[in-house]
């Protein structure tokens, strides 16, 4: 038998209980991000720089265009010091 | 040269690999944040302003119920399956110098999430059921972001302490 109040009170029980485990879902998620160190994360953390500089790949276009540039600039005088 | 270059390319299947762990990840957020977006869409055709009342009024109603109790069931089986009781019992967490197994934390996640998962289903029982007065649709947005913050917090953290090659 449900009461005319027993509905709300019933949501208010259970949304005390959603308030509780939300808080302590939300400090034990803060608490492990701040404090826990493992291997793990680490490898996870270097893959996940590895994964975002693959998705700019102008990056890369301009490292290679650079290093191309540079070894170019380096080997032009050589061959003119040394011409066959 | 090719020295330098091989251990990109092993690593690419792996990057490839994380990328879907993520994009898996987020397409189950979606499943909550796009009809958010959508209602906001919605009364802004009608008016300038930013309105709450349609996110507020299908929140008041338990729309979000099924999905953050799906997000629930989802970080539960990332917990399950991505981090498996032999490889969490492997794992080492260093916290302030000292060790401790990562099953200790995958308990504590899987019991948190499957209270917030149960919490949303009888929830969602008697919102079908019973009318929506004041008090109870207050009621049943505090459900519903508790809940959502539960399963999202457990679902983000089991991302960080697994393996993306297990992805599944």
């Amino acid at each position: 038998m449900v009461t005319a109040d027993g509905p709300s009170t019933l949501f208010l029980g259970l949304s005390a209980v959603g308030v509780a485990i939300g808080a302590m879902s939300v400090i034990f998620t803060v608490a492990v991000s701040l404090f826990v160190r493992s291997d793990e994360m680490i490898h996870h953390r270097s893959m996940l720089l590895a994964m975002l500089r693959t998705l700019l790949p102008w990056k890369d276009q301009y490292h290679s265009l650079r290093s191309e540039t540079s070894t170019a600039s380096h080997q032009a005088p050589r061959s003119e010091r040394h011409p066959d | 040269m090719v020295a330098e270059d091989a251990p990109a390319d092993a690593d690419t299947p792996a990057v490839s690999k994380l990328g879907e762990h993520w994009a898996s990840w987020l397409v189950t957020l979606s499943a909550i944040v796009v009809p958010v977006f959508v209602l906001f869409g919605w009364y802004l055709i009608a008016n300038p302003d930013l309105i709450m009342s349609g996110v507020n009024a299908a929140t008041r109603r338990g729309d979000f119920l099924v999905p953050v109790l799906i997000l629930c069931v989802e970080s539960i089986r990332r917990w399950w399956c991505l981090n498996d009781l032999t490889q969490s019992r492997r794992l080492k967490l260093k916290i302030r110098g000292r060790t401790v197994s990562m099953s200790h934390l995958r308990r504590m996640a899987i019991t948190g999430c499957l209270a917030a998962a149960a919490l949303c289903f009888i929830a969602t029982v008697y919102a079908a059921s019973q009318p929506v007065t004041q008090e109870s649709g207050l009621s049943i947005i505090v459900i519903t972001v508790t809940c959502f913050a539960a399963g999202f917090a457990f679902g983000t953290l089991v991302l960080r302490f697994s393996d993306p090659r297990m992805n599944r």
